[in-house]
């Protein structure tokens, strides 16, 4: 009898350490002062939840850099990525999805890059088809690998 | 630092490029990673141009790019902050020659970051301080600070030969 109630524990330890939100510094609610007071990553950083498109816009207009979201297929987790005031670094893998990323400046088209990153990922194998571009003062807009470009 | 001066001062030793079909990709082979530039001003087939010219490396495969040496820091890490001192250099006649210039960094420091923060230093020397002017830099002044010394003009600097025998002369060796 312990041990079936020993297991039931166990089980329900494992479960609500699933749904468990770390109270980290870097959640939604903190991030940006963590920013503000400890200086941005020079790369990026590893989160425990999917930023949403207001965080992400707050961050760009606030340190005016780019910053781009992805999500690892092997390891299961998103990734912050920080750029400079024009460009980012993101990796190359058919593991990663690039979920959106901004354009401090506003700039409501894609990028010759952006659709060559689409195009190499692709290429390796990815399932991704599109991607989305949060330009600073305008609307999100989505983009695949036939969306015209500025060269 | 914009994108694409840093990208022309480290061909090779930072950034190569990655040949798909026709298009070039600009790699940060440190990282493993593709640099997307949004910026609509910086034309992008230009740059790729000049950096072949440069004889940057190219990869045709994703896979024969190098391993990443630099890596994602963990939630709780950050790189240091530091605060850049710079002490100008003047010769006897008050023209400057140069800059000593030091990063003071909120906590110590390892050998790698140390090397990183004196390129960026190298960087804003060649780009900020000094732009368009042949420079001599010496780094790794201090084994513990980042620091590098900047000189320009170095062959209008006056000179004095420390052999006095008649045999010595500069450019006979």
């Amino acid at each position: 009898m312990q041990e079936i109630f020993q297991k039931i524990k166990k089980i329900y330890i494992r479960i609500t350490s699933l749904f468990k939100i770390k109270n980290n510094m870097l959640s939604a609610g903190k991030i940006l002062k963590t920013f503000e007071t400890k200086g941005l990553p020079s790369y990026g950083v590893k989160l425990d939840y999917l930023p949403n498109d207001k965080l992400i816009e707050q961050l760009t207009v606030r340190f005016n850099v780019e910053f781009a979201v992805m999500f690892t297929i092997e390891k299961a987790g998103y990734y912050l990525f920080v750029g400079t005031h024009n460009s980012v670094s993101v990796p190359v893998s058919e593991e990663e999805i690039l979920l959106k990323h901004t354009h401090p400046r506003g700039t409501p088209h894609p990028s010759k890059a952006d659709i060559n990153w689409l195009l190499t990922v692709q290429r390796l194998g990815s399932p991704q088809k599109q991607s989305v571009i949060l330009p600073i003062g305008k609307k999100r807009i989505t983009f695949n690998k036939n969306t015209p470009f500025i060269s | 630092m914009e994108i694409h001066t840093d990208i022309l001062n480290n061909i090779n030793t930072k950034y190569v490029l990655l040949k798909q079909r026709e298009e070039y990709i600009i790699i940060d082979k440190n990282r493993r990673t593709m640099v997307i530039i949004d910026d609509p001003l910086i034309n992008f087939q230009f740059l790729i141009n000049t950096m072949i010219e440069n004889g940057v490396k190219i990869y045709n495969n994703v896979k024969e790019l190098p391993k990443a040496e630099e890596f994602l820091i963990k939630e709780d890490s950050f790189p240091p902050a530091y605060k850049l001192f710079i002490k100008k250099i003047y010769d006897k006649n008050a023209n400057e020659t140069g800059a000593i210039i030091s990063a003071l960094t909120n906590k110590r420091i390892d050998k790698l970051e140390k090397q990183n923060i004196e390129n960026r230093i190298k960087n804003y020397a060649f780009t900020v301080l000094y732009p368009r002017e042949g420079l001599n830099i010496y780094s790794d002044v201090n084994s513990d600070t980042a620091s590098i010394t900047a000189i320009k003009g170095i062959n209008n600097l006056p000179y004095q030969d420390i052999d006095s025998g008649e045999q010595s002369d500069l450019y006979e060796w």
